[in-house]
This record gives C-alpha cells, structure tokens and sequence, in this order.
C-alpha cells in the first residue's frame, strides 16, 4: 500500500500540470474582490454611516472590474447595511458614493472627480500610475502576477475616513503625511 | 478484498498517468462562480495569482532579446500603408524598397530580394517560401488597422521558434474581434497610393465575436531613369492586390479561448525583369506582371489549466501561388503546433511543444529556371523545450533551452540557447545570450537551375551563366553572443545591444567545370556555377533604442544601429567573390520620430530616416554602389470626432527620388526609384 500511495504522490505531481487546482481567476476578478473588502475595512465619519442606509460602490468609466464588482455584491451588506453598486461616466453622480472606483481609462478626468467630491468622505481607488500623488487613496498596483495595493492614509484621514490597522498592515507602502 | 482495492487503485494510478489532459478541467467551471470571490478573505487574495486567458505575456523588462514593439499608434502615426514600411523603425533591422511590390528585408546583415535569415509570422502562421526560404512581401498584404502590434526580435529567435530564425524574428499579430467591433471604413487618395480603401465590420454571434474585412488598393508604378534605353517602361510597376478575410473570437469558457481566421488574396504587379536568350541580343529587359493568390485558415485553442499550467494548440492550412516571368510557384502547407507552459515549484518556468509540418510544393519549370523534380512534398517535425530558472527570486534569471528539428530531405538541426537576465532594479536590466541557430536549404539551393545571364562566345557559341543547386546543400549555421542594457524611467527608456555572431557554412558560389549544351538549340556553352557551404565569417554590430515622453503631448524616440560583417572563404577552392555578402547591407542606419498632439485634436507626427550606403560587389554579380540617403515622413492628422479621422501624410518629403536596393540577383531590372509620395486618408467608425 505505500508503494501505491507513494506512486499515487507521484502521478498526481505528474498531472498537476495538467489538473485544475484552483479556478484561475482574472485580474479584474481579483480587484473587486479587494473592493469589496477595503469597503468592509474602513469607517465612515457618523453622517455618511447612517443605519440600514445603503453604502455606495461607484464604478466610473467603462471597466470590466464593474461587472465582476456587480456580482459579487448583489444581495451582500456591510454593518447591516445593503451594497449598492453604481456605474457611471457622470461626474456629478460619484458624490453620492461612499467608495467610489475610478478606471485608468478615466484618468484625465480625475481632477474633475476630485473637485466634484470636494473632500466628501469617499473612499477613492483606483489601478494608474501615480494614483496617490494625484490624490487617490487607495491604488491598486500588480505585482509580477498577484495583486497588491498601496494606500495614501492621509489622504482618507482629511475626509474623516478611517482606515482598519488590518487594511494597512497589508498595504505594500502607506503614506501617512 | 486487499489485492482487488491495490488492482483498482494501481489500473485508476495508471489511468492518471496516461491521461492528465482528460482529467484537466476537474469540476464544470459554472460551479466556481465569482460568488466565492466575496468569500475569500483579504489574507487569501494577497495570495491569489492571477492569470489572463491569453498567453501570458512577458513585461520587456523580462525579456532576455533585443525586442522591439510596433504598436498601434506607430502604425497609424508613421501613415505607413504596408507591413514592410512599418518596419523600417525597428532598429537593427535593414529595410529597402526595390520597386513598387517588392522589398529587400533583412536584420544585421544578409539582405536582399532573397534574404533568408528572417522569421515572419503572421498570428503564428509562418510565411517563408520554402523556394526561397524568404517572404514574398507583397503577399502579406494585412490590414493595418486590424493589427495589435508587430513584435520584432532581433537575433535567433530560434529556441521558441525553429529553424530559418537566424537574424531574427517578425511576428505580426492581429487584434482580438472583441476590439474590433462595429464598422469602420478607411480610403484615401494620392500621388503614388493612388486609391485604397478598407472595409471592417465586427459584431457578436451568440458567445462569440467576429469580425470581417475587404481591402483593395492600386499603387501607380515607380518612376524609371530617363537613360533607360529601352522603350519607356513608365508604367511598369504599378501593384493592384485585394483581400478579405475574418477573424472570430470564442471564449467558451473562464479557461478557453478559441480562434478562427482566415485571409484569401489576389494580387498582381508589374516589374522589369532581364530576359536573355540564345541568340543576340543576348539580354534585353521585359515587362512583367507577378501575379499571386492565396489563402489561408488558422484555429487556435488556449486553454488555462491553472495558475500553473496553460497550453495552445494551433492548426493552419495555408495556400500560396505566384506566377511570373521567371519563377511560378504553388505552396500548400499544413501545420500543426503545441505548446505547454508550466510553472514547476517557485523557481522553473517551464515551455514546451511540438509542431508537426507538411509541406507540398509544385514549381513548374520556366525559361529561365528549372527546379528538378517540379514538385515535392516534405514533412517537417520539431520540438522545443526551455526552463527559466529563476536563481534569485524577481532579480536573476537563467533560461536554458533548445529546439530540436527534423527535415526529412536535408536532415536535422540541433539549436540550444541559453540567456541570462539580471533586473539590477526596477529601472535597470541586464541581459546576455548565446545560442545557436540554422538555416536549413531551401529548394533554391538545392534543386534550381537558374540561367542567369548569356553572352556571345568563341566561334559564335553563345555562352550561358547557370546556377545549379547543390543537393548537398547543409544548413547554414549561427552562434550569436549578445548582450543587452534596458533603462527605463517614468519619462525615458532606452535599450542597448551589442552583438558578435560567428556564421558557418554559409552559402556561396563557385565555379564548375564549363560544358557543351545541345537544347535548346543553338548549341551553346553552359558556365555553370554551384552553390556550395563554404563561405564563413563574422557579424558584429551594436543597436540602441531611446524614447522620451518630453511632456505629455509630445514624444520623441529613436534608435541607430551599426553592424559589420567580414565574411572569407572557408577551405581552400576558389570561390567567387566570397566577400558579397559583406556589402548588401548598410554599417549605418539611424531614425528619429515625433509624435506631437495639437489642439483642437490635431496631431503632428513627423519621421527621419538616415540610411548608409552600399558599397559596390564586383564580380559575377556587379552593381554599382547605392549611395546613402535621407527620408523624411510626416503626417498631419485631424480627429474632428471620435469617430473621425483625416490625415494627409507625406512620404519622402525632402527627396524626390532615391534607390534603396539594387537587386540584381532577383532578375529585377534596377533603377526603379522611390518617388515623394503624398496622400490624405479618412478614416470613419461607427
């Protein structure tokens, strides 16, 4: 029987190139997924995170992450409170969300979206080059092929946002001035 | 109750061991749904590695070759309407235009009308002729707009690859359907373009999406030297070609995706070609017209077994003829290709596969030229196989790898690479490789006879310049030893390589013994001349490569390129002019572009070609030198609307008229000269 097993260890080696492990998932897939959960991570201040009013997931511009985002917070809450999600290429729509994913493709706009928002407490993420000096707060970077995230605490900080220690611990790089 | 359990178990063992592939797939991918994406904790999602169903492809900066990329925006920016023009901005790579249709391409070194140490692909489906083992450009007549980019290699691409990608490797890919949905329609008008326009619809079929195109364009003929002697040939290489083809793009699954395609052309072409015979006037030149039609379909299966383990399967039935004064020929191929990739453990990426060939061929004989036999078919069967270790996790790679071919006419070759990457930091990469590559014969060097040119002879026998092939002919050889620098910031980037390639075996011609010939009558005296392996040497040159965004609307980049060859006889039988070769290329080359946005949507995008010269051969085959010679290309363009686009470019700009290439050996009456060229396009989507 451990000649078995052991030949069982073996073969399966030998096809695990060709067995399915884990269903391979796409990279948009992967980043909402982490949308999903910076919205579980982070406080809003006490007027924005009223009881049973829904939170806001904002997806602006046309980005494969909104239709991944879509199916993964239908019928989801966070703190009893139900998810909406809200796609749109309008800029005065994103104050009404609580977190708000701003596509690369968008980026020309992000000025416009920023002084639209105002300061508003709106958790702003994105996936672009230097999306945290432009004054995101959360962006998106890959890593070679595993996604990760670099947060701009400060940023959150001014709006009355507040950032779970867990969230940042995990972050690859926090600004906090 | 035991041995029947150890029976069951080793007959399912076995099972699993002969039919992995079966097993792929495990659970219906519908059961996996991104409803478990919400349930994956933040710890697990920092874990999770992500893959894309298409082939996973390399950032640059992993690359251990001198790669260059021809993007999109190149493409409609330079306003080159054909693939070999879009080349010409690839350093390190050598591109002249004989006349209207036809194209002398090469990279460091070897050009010519029959350069053969070039790769070209098509979206995997190769494009040589084995006549010549060279492209026939004005067959590759794809629509620029539905390409994604063109990726060039320069040096032996040969590991992944196969046999024929000795200086390097083209390969041209299309867009996938799903980016090019809707209509478009592009057309333009002018000086030498003439008239072209394309049509494009794609749109969606159930899962899948599609897409369908027509093209046709008419080019007027290059101008001649008004010393011609012979009857005024103005209008004697004018290019008219038309194609349509589709593309359809299935993705049946999370972890499949699947390709259909397929091109048919018509083309046809004038040129002077020299024609000769027995009696005097012994050479005269003679209006041609090639014509060529052809076609082909390709299927191409992806699958992603796992984070781990992904594979292709390509299958591709290809249709090539071409008629003309001095050569007919009709290729059909069938192709085979699998490949498989599979990370094993944390340190190897492995690649793999297997391609299976066959290829038919029927050249049937002219005046000029006889291939004996007239038609044969040959199978081809290779296989590859590469590990990149990774030494030092994301710093240091080693990639050790070969390709192993057999041919079952001229045998087999054995090509081992191995390459070197070291990413000294985020903004700096070094790399190194050595490898090896061949050239196998083509049926030019095997089984041609050629009459070349005649002459008057002794007592009123006139004498006839033969090239016979040579049956046996081996491969050339190449062992490349480069070297290459990337520097890449936020705003720059350049990259640097230096390269020293020792060639063997490679071809050259020496004399036979003359006989007496009786058909056709008259009699006359054949000089034959054969080709034979025995010409060895060195190439050795440098490319850099720059670009800078100097500020958000204006970009500049460019690149120069030098290279040297020394090629000497190997052995001690007479050969003639062994050296040739050295001159057929230029040791010079450089190019700068800008590409400037305007307002109010314009854009202003100007080119600079610098080309040196080619020195003259003596010889059997002896031309005069080709001077050097300066290109301006610019191009205004207008997007009134998204949707909308006009241009009005101009080709040549400073230099009415200049020779690039001078091609004797191809039979191609020299002299034809590029012209300034301007033209204004519309293009419109919807």
């Amino acid at each position: 029987m451990a000649l078995v097993s052991r030949l069982a260890a073996i073969s399966l080696l030998a096809c695990a190139g060709f067995a399915a492990d884990a269903p391979p998932l796409q990279e948009h897939q992967v980043k909402a997924a982490f949308v999903y959960n910076f919205a579980r991570f982070v406080d809003w201040p006490p007027e924005r995170a009223e009881a049973r009013q829904p939170v806001v997931i904002g997806v602006f511009g046309k980005d494969p992450l909104g239709t991944a985002l879509e199916q993964i917070v239908q019928g989801k809450t966070i703190n009893q409170r139900p998810l909406i999600l809200l796609r749109s290429t309008h800029v005065p729509d994103v104050r009404a969300c609580h977190v708000l994913f701003v596509s690369p493709a968008e980026r020309k706009r992000l000025p416009e979206i920023l002084a639209a928002l105002n300061g508003s407490a709106t958790l702003i993420v994105s996936e672009m080059d230097d999306f945290l000096r432009l004054g995101g707060m959360i962006n998106l970077v890959m890593d070679d092929n595993k996604v990760r995230f670099e947060i701009n605490e400060a940023a959150a900080r001014r709006t009355g946002l507040r950032i779970s220690s867990k969230l940042l611990g995990l972050a690859i790089r926090v600004v906090r001035e | 109750m035991r041995s029947i359990r150890c029976c069951l178990c080793r007959g399912v063992l076995g099972l699993v061991w002969l039919l992995p592939l079966a097993l792929a797939g495990g659970d219906p991918p519908q059961s996996r749904r991104p409803r478990d994406l919400a349930e994956i904790s933040l710890e697990e999602l920092m874990n999770v590695e992500v893959t894309s169903v298409s082939k996973k492809e390399q950032p640059l900066n992993r690359v251990p070759a001198a790669v260059y990329v021809i993007t999109r925006e190149d493409i409609r920016r330079s306003g080159v309407t054909t693939i070999p023009e879009a080349l010409r901005m690839v350093p390190g790579l050598q591109v002249a235009r004989i006349d209207s249709s036809k194209w002398a391409i090469s990279a460091r070194g070897f050009n010519g009308r029959w350069s053969n140490k070039l790769l070209v692909m098509i979206d995997g489906r190769r494009v040589l002729s084995p006549v010549f083992s060279g492209v026939y450009w004005d067959m590759q007549d794809v629509f620029l707009e539905d390409v994604e980019r063109i990726e060039v290699i320069r040096g032996p691409g040969a590991t992944l690859w196969g046999a024929g990608a000795v200086n390097g490797v083209i390969n041209v890919i299309t867009r996938h359907a799903k980016d090019t949905q809707g209509g478009l329609v592009a057309g333009g008008y002018g000086t030498q373009e003439d008239r072209f326009g394309g049509l494009r619809y794609g749109g969606k079929a159930g899962e899948a999406w599609y897409r369908v195109y027509f093209k046709y364009f008419l080019r007027d003929p290059f101008s001649r030297p008004s010393s011609d002697s012979d009857a005024d040939h103005s209008d004697a290489d004018h290019w008219a070609a038309r194609r349509t083809g589709f593309r359809m793009d299935w993705e049946p699954s999370e972890r499949d995706q699947i390709t259909v395609q397929g091109d048919a052309y018509h083309s046809h072409a004038g040129q002077i070609v020299s024609d000769f015979s027995l009696a005097p006037p012994y050479n005269r030149t003679l209006e041609d017209r090639a014509e060529a039609h052809g076609g082909n379909l390709l299927a191409r299966w992806r699958r992603v077994f796992s984070s781990r383990s992904q594979m292709a399967l390509q299958v591709y039935y290809d249709r090539a003829s071409r008629a003309e004064a001095v050569n007919a020929e009709t290729i059909t191929t069938w192709d085979v290709d699998f490949q498989h990739r599979y990370r094993l453990g944390a340190r190897h990426d492995l690649q793999w596969g297997v391609e299976g060939r066959f290829m038919s061929d029927y050249l049937p004989a002219r005046p000029m030229r006889i291939f004996t036999p007239e038609r044969e078919h040959w199978p081809l069967f290779s296989g590859f196989f590469q590990d990149e270790v990774s030494l030092v996790e994301g710093r240091l790679y080693l990639t050790l790898g070969t390709k192993l071919e057999r041919n079952f006419h001229t045998g087999g070759d054995v090509q081992p690479g191995a390459q070197l990457l070291w990413n000294l930091n985020r903004n700096n990469t070094l790399w190194a490789s050595v490898s090896r590559a061949a050239r196998p014969p083509s049926r030019m060097n095997r089984d041609i006879r050629l009459n070349l040119t005649a002459m008057p002879g002794f007592g009123g026998m006139p004498n006839v310049v033969s090239a016979f092939g040579n049956e046996d002919f081996r491969s050339e050889s190449l062992r490349a030893h480069e070297l290459g620098y990337r520097f890449q910031t936020k705003r720059f980037s350049a990259d640097l390589t230096a390269f020293y390639n020792v060639y063997n075996r490679l071809e050259s011609t020496r004399a036979l013994t003359p006989f007496v010939e009786q058909t056709p009558e008259p009699v006359h005296l054949v000089l034959p001349i054969t080709f034979g392996n025995d010409v060895k040497g060195k190439g050795y040159g440098a490319e850099l490569a720059a670009a800078w965004n100097v500020a958000d609307r204006w970009k500049l980049s460019g690149n120069y390129s030098w290279l040297r060859l020394r090629l000497r006889a190997a052995g001690t039988a007479p050969l003639l002019e062994p050296g040739r070769g050295e001159k057929d290329s230029p040791e010079h080359q450089a190019h700068l572009r800008s590409y400037l946005d305007l307002p109010k949507h314009l854009s202003f995008d100007a080119a600079l070609y610098r080309v040196g010269s080619l020195p003259a051969p003596g010889g059997l085959l002896a031309r005069p030198v080709v001077p050097a010679y300066t290109r301006v290309d610019t191009r205004l363009g207008w997007r009134p609307t998204p949707k909308l686009e006009l241009s009005l470019a101009v080709e040549n700009l400073l230099d009415a008229r200049h020779a690039e290439f001078l091609a004797i050996e191809s039979l191609i009456v020299p002299g034809n000269q590029g012209r300034r060229n301007l033209y204004g396009k519309v293009t419109w989507r919807w």
